[in-house]
């Protein structure tokens, strides 16, 4: 059998990280300013400086989960982990 | 302004600085090939598996954004002005549906030594039919993406040099030199060159953002003049129905649908070690997120330059809005110039040796010449490519419908091949049978919808229903026919013995720390 690698094995399936998923991308749909633009902050649209926050959180939770919720195959395969 | 008339072409210095940028690709394809190793069907289609982070990262970059970037997307965030920055979230879902299935199809592609998509179709059902479907439906999907290279330089050279040159001219031009070097160096050119391309593509894309929104007095005074010529274009749409269907719905069609690309299925197959294939993916989140805002932002500044460009036109709006500034900003305009070649050099290259592998691969070995060698393979890869690329630069000479339509229809029938990769993957009782019938129902369903017309039913587009009753059919066939148990032992065997075994070392892994403290107690 292989010598076990140092880091847990980890894989991004599982329903909490689909959940966020689900949640981050709701976030950024902007259901709560149909039909209107306004207000502004800083001569922006509300509304898209909001989309973009949940974009932002979206792509870091992605980066968070490829980062820290897939090792695998150091598991199965003859690989070092990091 | 109010009309695309007053744009100039570029002159003899924007084509002189292109040809140094193609002979710098040559150059790339020479030094790879003067490397070794392109004379397998494992070196020519994927580099022999060594690809390492930085240069997958610019591989899966350069694929990713194509001459859509230059001109498809800019044109759709015209169209509907600053909604289009749901795009980045759009973007973003890709990354999240290509996490669902790479850890566990890298392992397997390692093990089992997979060339291309289908191979794991084939090997995880024992199907050759289902193979040649699969190959076939990628092909033919991926087919129209290369058209919208084809098409997108044409768009380049009449929108950035105002006629001057023509549109045939730029698709001969440009593909010659590609189809040069992916012909001489296979994947390690096509990738050694998207390093130059994916920093040109995100170097020029960015520098027209700025250069744009910095002309027009800054982003919040972009916004106001667009609020005042058209606030239609800065407002959220005023349907909920609309914001769900065209919006939420549509990040789940490309998590689904752009995840499904051969040439990012392949990109998994061709990483050295799953760390290289873990930080090029985290590399291209933020970039993704950079290179749709920049998207976003040309396209508001054209809501406030242009007004009533129709659809094709729009498809044009950076050449547009650049042209009428090239005199002043000549070089800017010469580096996006460069920078739109560059992408749609990146991704047709990219495409094209992804879809020479698939012709080569699926059909001609498993089809004709089961025990051709390897080298007879790599061969009859490169006359493929060839073939192919004449015949899609023969179909996109007329341009037929917009880039964005073309990227949606493409998009709609690849997610139809997302559920089989998915269970097959992750459920051991998902059939032979199943995968055939989620995507027979799928795919049938799509095109009816197409070809009828029939644009939703509900809040659903055809991709999502089609994508809908394939989930019912996998689901319900799987669970309402008998299984085989010769078939569920290999499955379960082959596959699924891999993983069982890895959480096994792993807990062994975790226990022992605490077994030794028991013992020193």
């Amino acid at each position: 059998m292989q010598k076990p690698p140092q880091a847990s094995l980890r894989e991004p399936a599982r329903a909490w990280i689909w959940a966020t998923f689900a949640v981050l991308l709701f976030m950024c749909v902007p259901y709560g300013f149909v039909g209107t633009y306004q207000p502004l902050v800083f001569g922006l649209p509300l509304w898209f400086l909001l989309t973009l926050l949940g974009s932002f959180l979206l792509g870091g939770f992605t980066m968070y989960v490829a980062f820290r919720h897939w090792r695998l195959a150091a598991f199965i395969l003859d690989e070092e982990t990091d | 302004m109010s009309g695309p008339a007053e744009t100039v072409g570029l002159g003899f210095g924007a084509l002189v600085l292109l040809s140094v940028y193609l002979l710098s690709n040559l150059l790339i394809g020479f030094f790879a090939y003067r490397s070794g190793g392109t004379w397998t069907a494992r070196d020519y289609f994927l580099g022999g598996k060594t690809t390492g982070a930085l240069v997958l990262f610019f591989a899966m970059l350069a694929t990713k954004f194509s001459g859509n970037t230059f001109f498809g997307l800019p044109g759709q965030a015209y169209r509907i002005g600053l909604m289009s920055v749901l795009l980045v979230p759009f973007l973003v879902a890709i990354a999240v549906g290509f996490l669902s299935y790479a850890p566990r199809l890298y392992v397997l592609s390692k093990k089992y030594d997979y060339l291309t998509p289908a191979d794991f179709y084939a090997d995880r059902f024992q199907s050759r039919p289902l193979r040649l479907i699969v190959a076939c439906f990628l092909i033919l999907s991926v087919i129209p993406y290369l058209m919208i290279q084809a098409t997108g330089m044409g768009h380049a050279f009449v929108g950035f040099t105002n006629g001057q040159y023509s549109f045939t001219s730029g698709v001969v031009y440009i593909s010659a030199v590609m189809l040069a070097y992916v012909l001489l160096s296979g994947w390690r050119g096509v990738v050694w060159a998207e390093v130059l391309q994916g920093s040109l593509l995100l170097g020029s894309i960015v520098i027209a953002a700025v250069v744009l929104v910095a002309s027009e007095g800054g982003l919040a005074h972009v916004i106001q003049q667009a609020v005042r010529v058209a606030p239609e274009k800065v407002a959220v749409v005023d349907s909920y129905g609309t914001l769900t269907r065209s919006f939420f719905l549509y990040a789940l069609v490309f998590a689904l649908g752009g995840s499904m690309y051969p040439q990012i299925i392949q990109s998994v197959y061709a990483a050295k070690t799953e760390a290289d294939l873990r930080r090029s993916v985290v590399m291209m989140i933020p970039n993704y997120i950079l290179i749709m805002l920049c998207v976003v932002l040309i396209g508001l500044v054209g809501v406030v330059r242009f007004h009533g460009l129709g659809t094709i036109q729009a498809d044009q709006i950076l050449g547009l809005l650049l042209g009428q500034q090239a005199e002043s900003l000549y070089w800017v305009v010469v580096l996006v110039f460069i920078g739109a070649a560059a992408a749609i050099m990146s991704t047709a290259a990219g495409v094209l040796l992804t879809l020479s592998s698939m012709v080569t691969h699926d059909l001609y070995r498993h089809c004709f010449r089961l025990n051709a060698s390897e080298d007879e393979i790599a061969r009859a890869g490169r006359i493929f490519t060839v073939l192919l690329l004449v015949l899609v630069m023969g179909l996109s000479l007329q341009p037929m419908t917009t880039l964005w339509q073309l990227t949606i229809i493409k998009f709609e029938f690849l997610m139809q091949l997302y559920l089989p990769l998915i269970m097959g993957l992750y459920w051991p009782r998902f059939t032979r049978r199943a995968a055939f019938a989620g995507i027979g129902v799928g795919t049938l369903s799509v095109t009816a919808m197409l070809l009828a017309g029939w644009k939703q039913v509900l809040i659903f587009d055809a991709g999502l229903v089609g994508f809908l009753l394939n989930a019912v059919a996998c689901v319900g066939v799987a669970l309402l026919t008998p299984t085989n148990a010769a078939e569920q032992r290999r499955v379960r065997e082959r596959f699924f013995s891999l993983f069982d075994r890895a959480h096994v070392i792993q807990e062994k892994s975790t226990k022992r720390p605490c077994l030794s403290i028991h013992l020193s107690q």
